[in-house]
């Protein structure tokens, strides 16, 4: 029996990547970043997990709830923007000339302001957002990644001390680069190939502090790379960053479940068991026939 | 021009080195065929020791080296220019709608000296620290 994941992977367009400052990205919202990284992360998972995706308008409060009620997985993933004490999905609505996502999963807010380490308060605002029932308590047992910003400082521990077993998500603001001409679309391979490589890791049965700190040096691979590929500061910058306040909260040991392989032995008595029932149904049978022809011959 | 420290500089690669130092106890590094301790070099950047003096200005020259930043009057200002000639874009996956910096705009906070500029430097300080220093 192989493990059990739930995927939530929103998309909407929320701000736009490709302009006069870079007009050859791939992508044309930033959301479609994400989206990309996450659909590789399930794609690789499809061979070796049972998968179950929420995605595009799909990732609704209700529908997580509900998925995380009927599926009981072992692992959850939710890749999409995110404040200290939330992440978002569907459904979207206008938000000053933006389009903004709805709070899908949370926890209470924290004493005082969440505030960036990276960023000044006035420019991101106070990063709790208002939690009036909370659903965090709905991973019991899980091992939960969380791919977007800050989610690290409250709702991540949050969660774990709601029951799940380990969370892995950022301290802080979770930042990637887009390179604006194909030459430079390595940087989004960068990204993609940490974020997905450390689940990747987890798929492998790896424990979640070994996952963790596989991405921690995989940061430094690509730090020394992009130095060697153009020394893109704002790529370095980020991959620095992300490094920095990659976090997991909970049971560093923590694995995903080996799969149960029946070996030979369990074979055999599988077969042995099911041999015996049905012989001792026939005798059982044979039994009630024969008690049934006595009754008839003693009428 | 690039080779004159300001306090500015030197406020900044204290910072700095003193993180890398926490984050590497026991760590030495070479000046001249002199091997010190990193809190060594602290304690006479501190202080504002000849060593230290010394040291600052060799950190300062080979992280601008590193980055490839133009030699401008101080560490911001060289990274500044730097940036500007960049062809990408910094995002962040920030509730609710995101946030997108050109370089252009990641150019002026660094300017201006800005929380974030100040920050980006000081991170990006930190990633070739110990390359240059291990170099």
């Amino acid at each position: 029996m192989s493990s059990k994941v739930l995927v939530v992977q929103p998309l909407w367009h929320d701000m736009p990547v490709r302009g006069w400052a870079c007009p050859n990205t791939r992508f044309e919202w930033q959301m479609e970043y994400m989206y990309w990284i996450i659909g590789e992360l399930i794609n690789r998972s499809g061979g070796s997990m049972h998968v179950e995706v929420l995605e595009g308008d799909q990732p609704t409060r209700a529908n997580i709830e509900s998925k995380l009620q009927s599926l009981h997985p072992q692992a959850y993933v939710h890749g999409s923007h995110m404040a200290c004490n939330a992440a978002t999905g569907s459904p979207y609505e206008p938000y000053y000339g933006f389009i903004r996502p709805s709070v899908v999963v949370c926890s209470p807010r924290g004493e005082g302001a969440c505030y960036s380490n990276t960023l000044p308060w006035w420019q991101t605002g106070d990063l709790y957002v208002d939690c009036p029932s909370p659903n965090h308590t709905l991973f019991n047992g899980m091992i939960v990644y969380l791919v977007g910003c800050i989610a690290g400082r409250k709702l991540a521990p949050d969660m774990v001390n709601a029951g799940a077993k380990a969370v892995i998500a950022q301290g802080d603001l979770l930042w990637m680069t887009i390179g604006c001409d194909q030459n430079t679309w390595w940087r989004e391979e960068a990204f993609l190939d940490v974020w997905v490589g450390i689940f990747d890791r987890l798929r492998e049965h790896k424990t979640v502090g070994e996952a963790v700190q596989w991405g921690k040096d995989r940061y430094d691979y690509w730090i020394d790379y992009a130095k060697q590929h153009g020394n893109d500061t704002n790529t370095i910058f980020a991959l620095q960053t992300d490094k920095d306040y990659l976090t997991l909260y909970g049971d560093e040991t923590a694995t995903l479940p080996t799969p149960i392989i029946p070996t030979d032995w369990t074979l055999f008595a599988l077969l042995a068991a099911g041999g015996g029932i049905l012989l001792l149904s026939l005798a059982l049978s044979k039994k009630r026939k024969r008690k049934m022809e006595e009754e008839v011959v003693g009428a | 021009m690039g080779d004159e420290l300001t306090e500015e500089d030197m406020e900044l690669l204290i910072e700095v080195f003193s993180e890398w130092a926490r984050e590497n106890p026991g760590a030495t590094v070479i000046i001249d065929g002199v091997e010190y301790s990193a809190s060594q070099l602290l304690t006479a950047m501190i202080g504002r020791t000849e060593l230290g003096i010394r040291f600052a200005q060799k950190l300062k020259s080979g992280l601008l080296d590193f980055f490839e930043a133009p030699s401008q009057s101080s560490i911001y200002d060289s990274i500044a220019a730097k940036v500007v000639t960049q062809r990408s874009m910094l995002l962040a996956f920030l509730y609710p709608q995101g946030l997108v910096y050109t370089n252009e705009q990641v150019a002026d906070e660094i300017a201006s000296r800005s929380d974030f500029g100040k920050n980006y430097v000081k991170v990006l300080m930190k990633a070739g620290l110990s390359r240059v220093i291990s170099s």
